[in-house]
């Protein structure tokens, strides 16, 4: 399977950083995704604010300046903010990451990495599938790329790999296919994909509540008044 | 939407009473709106006849339209029903086909928390729409409890 960074997918290349100084990789987690898109919101008033305040004049530019200044410290802040899941590969461990640019990193929750459960779970469809570890979830639309980032973190840090796909309350070892270790290049993305398929294919997509039927059934007294409306309109009923 | 447990065998999910009664209270203006507007639908200056059949339906609809899951331990049954005066949907599903339930979200997506009920078939079955995180995690706990059968939580 891909024990090599450079041949795993897109994907999972995109999700998996490696740290500057090649001691491991990082993921991110919710709480940092929502720091930062916080600082994002706040730095798009702050904008908002510059332009008001060029624009106006006498006290209301003077609001939109100080309004500016503050927005502005305070989106600076968020955004600068890095919360990372790293995987050390010199200890072995796992840990959260909290830095900023102004302070150094700051370790929290360090555990060692082959006890980490990360479990392959699917979710609302049988391609989709999301690999959950230390109560973060990750979606793939391709399983491949699932299958691909389990293998990875299982071979390079042998963390507990479980899968609840295939008899779903309950957890199993997850093993990786026995693909034939080739360069990323030569082999279509969809090879993994097939050897996944018996796998994956047994389970279907979510019932919606309210299917198309329903929806009709439920719109199904619009042409009703419509009609009565109508029959009223020209005279024929009262 | 609350669980109401009747019976240790018999609870049904639908919605809180006070919302019940409230909402039929807002669809009955509703409903006498367009219900007066057809009636007067002869006289001159007065509404299209498709925003009047709009309005009627939207009044009928939050006055008479209820969804609620009704779970029964003794004919080991869950059923959804869904009705407006005349039925939408009633499907039955059986108990024993049921793994359990599970929890989750849709990716990315602007969209409310689900609770999925897992059959056997692998069909995945939604029971509830809920918005707010602790609330869904809450009814899906209750449903496990009342049910006997594992919860498993997969949110973003």
């Amino acid at each position: 399977m891909n024990t090599n960074y450079q041949a795993l997918p897109a994907k999972v290349k995109k999700l998996l950083r490696p740290m500057a100084d090649g001691s491991g990789i990082s993921l991110h987690t919710k709480k940092g995704m929502m720091i930062k898109l916080g600082g994002a919101f706040v730095l798009f008033l702050c904008a908002q604010a510059l332009v008001l305040s060029v624009v106006l004049e006498g006290s209301e530019a003077t609001f939109y300046r100080v309004l500016a200044m503050i927005s502005a410290a305070v989106g600076l802040y968020l955004f600068c903010q890095s919360h990372r899941l790293v995987f050390d590969r010199a200890t072995n461990r796992v840990f959260v990451q909290r830095s900023a640019w102004w302070r150094a990193p700051q370790r929290v929750d360090t555990q060692r990495a082959d006890t980490v459960e990360v479990l392959l779970t699917r979710i609302d469809s049988n391609r989709r599938l999301q690999v959950g570890l230390l109560n973060q979830l990750y979606v793939f639309d391709q399983p491949s790329d699932a299958q691909a980032l389990m293998a990875y973190l299982q071979q390079q840090f042998r963390v507990v790999a479980l899968e609840q796909v295939s008899d779903w309350p309950n957890k199993h070892p997850w093993q990786a296919e026995d693909t034939p270790s080739v360069t990323a290049k030569s082999v279509p993305a969809n090879t993994p994909v097939d050897v996944a398929e018996p796998q994956v294919s047994e389970l279907g997509l979510v019932v919606p509540i309210w299917s198309r039927g329903a929806l009709l059934k439920l719109a199904l007294p619009i042409p009703v008044f419509c009609v009565l409306t109508a029959l009223v309109e020209y005279g024929v009923l009262l | 939407m609350i669980l109401k447990v009747h019976s240790p065998k018999r609870a049904t999910y639908r919605q809180y009473l006070l919302s019940r009664v409230l909402l039929s209270g807002l669809g009955v203006i509703i409903l006498l709106v367009g219900v007066l507007n057809i009636y007067f639908a002869a006289s001159p200056g007065g509404l299209p006849f498709w925003a009047i059949g709009l309005i009627t339906t939207l009044g009928w609809h939050a006055t008479f339209a209820s969804y609620r899951v009704r779970f029964d331990l003794d004919a080991r049954k869950i059923v959804l029903k869904a009705f407006s005066l005349y039925p939408i949907f009633n499907r039955a599903y059986d108990l024993n086909e049921v793994l359990g339930f599970r929890l989750i979200s849709r990716g990315a997506k602007n969209l409310p928390y689900q609770i999925v009920m897992v059959c056997k078939n692998g069909e995945q079955v939604a029971l509830s729409n809920i918005r707010y995180p602790t609330h869904a995690k809450y009814i899906a706990q209750q449903f496990a409890d009342f049910t006997g059968l594992p919860l498993t939580v997969d949110m973003v």
